[in-house]
């Protein structure tokens, strides 16, 4: 589990990797939120930049993501 | 037997929840469940605590948006807070809603008869608004609800609370894995995040050999 605590996007190189992946999203795709909203690629791209919540919410998820990949298919 | 299920229908989050969960509304009567359906303006506070305290569902399943103190029904209107969880803890609940895990979850923990299927963040699930009008054809979330579909199907059919839950985590993979394929279509590989969050922060709290 990722430190709740840590931001992430304080790390350029993390922002960077979040954007690029952003940038490969379909046009059409939307990222429900709890408040009914739902967030285009641009409007992700957006809170990433300004390291508001739900980019640093998004960042962890995109991270864990990775992180559990590395563990799937690189052997201890 | 009784099963209650919330169904909100006022945004897009809410509105594909719903749809979704007409599956399971169908396999439910299939199997002679009475269904308690709390769905578009019946999912409020009044109508849910009624037929909780009077029908006395066994099963229950709040589809919905939620905090770490609630979980709304119509229009974000909280329908079960912290303090009513003395409604549902003899019950076997999944909440498809965010965080209400790691709050009315943990209520659970020294409980010997109730079960909490749930989340300890945010579930997350992607669309495409060109499928609002028919929700069940958007491949962007069709397998993501698909494979948490499975959690209540799963209870449905007897299983204890412990391996529904596990049920739910396999389907998740399940998708990551067929996804992560090289001749798996690269379009929908965006959704992998997503599936491996709801995969990670999915809990279940209560007794774990809790069935119907």
């Amino acid at each position: 589990m990722l430190d709740e605590s840590a931001k992430l996007l304080d790390d350029k190189s993390v922002k960077l990797l979040v954007m690029e992946r952003l940038s490969f999203l379909p046009s059409g795709a939307r990222l429900v939120m709890e408040n009914g909203e739902a967030l285009t690629k641009e409007q992700l791209i957006d809170h990433v930049k300004k390291s508001d919540e739900t980019g640093e919410e998004y960042a962890e998820m995109e991270l864990l993501y990775l992180r559990n990949t590395v563990k799937r298919y690189v052997p201890k | 037997m009784k099963f209650l299920i919330t169904r909100p229908e006022f945004d897009d989050a809410t509105l594909y929840l719903s749809e979704f969960s007409k599956k399971i509304i169908d396999f439910a009567k299939g199997k002679g469940f009475q269904v308690l359906d709390c769905v578009h303006a019946k999912a409020n506070k009044k109508q849910v605590s009624r037929w909780l305290s009077e029908k006395k569902p066994e099963l229950v399943m709040f589809n919905g948006h939620a905090s770490d103190e609630f979980i709304t029904g119509h229009k974000y209107e909280p329908i079960i807070r912290l303090e009513d969880a003395g409604l549902i803890e003899d019950k076997i609940v999944y909440a498809r809603a965010c965080n209400c895990g790691k709050t009315l979850g943990k209520l659970f923990d020294n409980k010997k008869i109730g079960a909490f299927i749930g989340y300890e963040r945010r579930f997350r699930f992607w669309i495409n608004p060109s499928f609002t009008h028919s929700p069940q054809d958007d491949p962007c979330c069709a397998q993501v609800l698909d494979a948490s579909n499975q959690i209540a199907l799963a209870l449905l059919k007897g299983v204890t609370a412990q391996e529904a839950h596990q049920r739910g985590i396999t389907a998740y993979n399940k998708i990551i894995e067929n996804l992560e394929r090289s001749d798996a279509p690269q379009e929908l590989r965006f959704i992998l995040p997503s599936i491996n969050w709801n995969a990670t922060y999915q809990v279940c709290y209560g007794n774990q050999n809790a069935c119907l």
